[in-house]
């Protein structure tokens, strides 16, 4: 859960990247890494992994700071997708203020899709996070694959949940930035009541997602 | 430290990282030697709080390197102005030192976290296997229990089975008895009847004698029909007495029976107990049907005569009633061969049906009519023969006969 730390000014925002085993939360966080241009940006941290999966997570902090005085750090994690490490799973997901569920495409996952959002609704459910507070935004990637389930019938599946779905293409770094500049607007929406982001430090919407995203523009 | 180590595995792996905490990691010696080296003693490594980690104790006129972490500064370098050509590569080593350390410090809490949630979760399971394996044996005892009243519960019934069946055996036995028995008595009683006349005549002759008149005498003599008493007697005393052995053969071939009814374990002859049960059978079969036996010298085995003869009884039971009344065979023989001594009973009855054939040993089976038995009789036999490590063959063909052949270990 994000706080302010009053003493030093500082606000620590965390967003999650979830999703089954391979469905490119790691090429998303790359992308990312690649295409944002915010204010403050440091290294991305790439822990351990075995033949490019996850072990414990992936890290990008973003930053930036508002006319106040106030440093916004957003850090962006990804989870081990793997059935084996739920527990890691567990503690990367706790305290988090906006999850990206990364669903794959491809007509094989989805099973595992549906699984995978199963566990993320379990794992919210034993870190105390409500499904109805907190920020959520589907990705489907890997559109760029044939073998896909369709737009319309995605569509009709997500339809009656309350979750705003986004097709992707981390890999040809298509729908990235999309997926998260939604993800950043729900998140300042849930988090401005509380820290009067507006108000006090006088930080609009736009301006967090700029700060935070840069001048990028869609290349589709 | 010991303390900090603790703090390290309790908090969440992604909370702020401390200063302390990360130097922690980083060898603080090591280090001093190494910028010592690079920066000829000439610096200062302060951390974010101003508190030296190594460096000279004194330097005046310094150019601040920051080292930042998260957008913050977490570590100062003070170069003297002699070092300054020197600050990237120091920047640079700083960096990578704390990165990694930052990299060590949070793989390391969230291994140790997702461990120790691990080990809960197992500890979890492991109640709940326990509670539930406590459940099962409570369970699995108290299924025992109940197995055991149940089995004990159809020993039970079984047993009074078993018994009502040999009772109607018996029942059966003592109609025929009471038949064989009426019969003798029937004439015996009659030739009584006809001494009792004939000795009513003795009075009236005696009176006559008494007169000293042979007139009279001869008189009454001829009154009395005592010339063919005279002539009946013989035969009438040698019918009843006839009829009085009869029925003593019947009551002591019962009594062999019932002797043998005790069942300890004893030397035997099998050929005793198959004339005895044929014995008290022949009272009970129809006259029409004719038992022949062909019996050979056998071993005295070690059995319970007891129940052998009960068994050989049902066997023959049964082959008497499917049998013709009138012209029905039943063919009994032992013979001793291979170490077994054979008891086979063979009747030209109706036979039974192939599908039937490898039933008729299971209790209840039946294809008697209702009130002929429960349909123990076989099985009762096979459970006998089983007792004494035997063991029961049967043969059989529909409308011709059937051979049932009892082998029993001998020698
Ligand atoms: N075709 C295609 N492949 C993709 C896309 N995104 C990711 N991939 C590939 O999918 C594989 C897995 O991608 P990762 O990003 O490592 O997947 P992950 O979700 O981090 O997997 P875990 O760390 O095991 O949970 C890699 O070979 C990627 O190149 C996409 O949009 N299209
Ligand atoms: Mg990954």
């Amino acid at each position: 859960m994000a706080e302010i730390n009053e003493r030093k000014l500082t606000l620590d925002i965390k967003l999650v990247f979830y999703g089954p085993a391979l469905s490119g939360k790691t090429t998303n966080l790359i992308c990312l890494h690649d295409l944002l241009c915010p204010q403050l940006k440091s290294e991305m941290m790439i822990l351990e992994t075995k033949n490019d999966r996850t072990l414990f997570f992936d890290l990008l902090p973003l930053g930036l700071r508002t006319a106040t005085g106030l440093l916004i750090k957003v850090k962006l994690y990804t989870v081990p997708g793997q059935v084996a490490h739920d527990s890691t799973r567990k503690a990367v997901l706790s305290r988090a203020d906006g999850v990206i569920f990364v669903a794959d495409s491809q007509i094989s996952q989805r099973h595992n899709n549906s699984v995978s959002f199963e566990n993320l609704m379990e794992n919210m459910a034993k870190v105390g996070l409500s499904p109805e507070k907190l920020p959520i935004v589907v990705q489907f990637n890997k559109r760029d694959l044939t073998d896909i389930i369709s737009e319309e019938e995605v569509v009709r599946l997500w339809e009656p949940t309350p979750w705003e779905v986004i097709f992707a293409s981390a890999l040809r770094r298509w729908g990235v930035v999309e997926t998260f500049k939604l993800l950043l607007s729900l998140v300042y929406d849930s988090l401005d009541p509380v820290f009067l982001l507006n108000l006090r430090h006088q930080l609009p919407k736009s301006d967090f997602e700029a700060g935070l995203i840069g001048n990028f523009t869609s290349p589709g | 430290m010991s303390n900090a180590k603790e703090n390290l595995s309790t908090e969440v792996f992604d909370s702020i990282l401390d200063v302390p905490e990360l130097l922690q990691v980083i060898d603080k010696n090591k280090l001093g030697n190494i910028l010592d080296d690079l920066l000829n003693q000439q610096y200062q490594l302060r951390d974010n709080h101003g508190v030296l980690v190594c460096g000279a104790s004194e330097l005046i006129d310094y150019l601040p390197v920051s080292i930042e972490h998260d957008f913050e500064e977490i570590l100062q370098l003070r170069l003297a102005k002699s070092q300054e050509k020197k600050r990237n590569i120091a920047h640079q080593l700083l960096e990578v030192l704390v990165n990694n350390a930052i990299r060590y410090t949070m793989t390391s809490r969230l291994h140790i976290q997702a461990i120790k949630d691990d080990y809960q979760q197992l500890a979890a399971e492991h109640r709940a296997l326990e509670i539930s394996k406590a459940k099962y044996k409570a369970l699995s005892e108290q299924l025992e229990e109940r197995v055991q009243e149940q089995v004990l519960e159809i020993q039970n019934t079984q047993l009074k089975l078993y018994k009502s069946e040999k009772m109607s055996a018996i029942g059966q036995l003592a109609a025929g008895m009471a038949h064989e028995i009426n019969n003798p008595i029937g004439f015996i009683r009659s030739n009584l009847v006809l001494f009792r006349d004939y000795t009513e005549q003795l009075p009236m002759l005696k009176a006559a004698m008494d007169t000293g008149d042979t007139q009279k005498v001869r008189q009454s003599w001829e009154e009395g029909q005592l010339d063919y008493a005279l002539e009946d007697f013989p035969e009438l005393i040698a019918e009843s007495l006839e009829g009085t052995a009869r029925i003593a053969d019947i009551v002591s071939s019962l009594k062999d029976f019932s002797n043998i009814d005790h069942n300890a374990d004893v030397e035997a002859d099998i050929n005793t107990i198959v004339t005895t049960t044929c014995a008290v059978a022949s009272n009970i079969v129809d006259t029409g049907i004719s038992i022949v036996t062909d019996l050979q010298e056998l071993p005295e085995i070690n059995c319970r005569p007891g129940l052998i003869g009960q068994a050989f009884l049902s066997l023959l039971v049964n082959a008497a009633d499917a049998v013709d009344r009138k012209n029905g065979r039943i063919r009994i023989e032992t013979e001793f061969q291979d170490r077994a001594i054979r008891i086979r009973v063979i009747d030209n009855g109706i036979g039974i049906l192939t599908e039937n054939l490898n039933r008729v040993t299971e209790p209840f089976f039946t294809t008697k009519d209702v009130g002929k038995g429960v349909g123990l009789g076989l099985s009762i036999c096979q459970d006998i023969v089983v007792a004494h490590n035997g063991s029961i063959d049967i043969t059989s063909q529909p409308g011709q006969g059937t051979s049932v052949q009892i082998s029993l270990p001998a020698g």
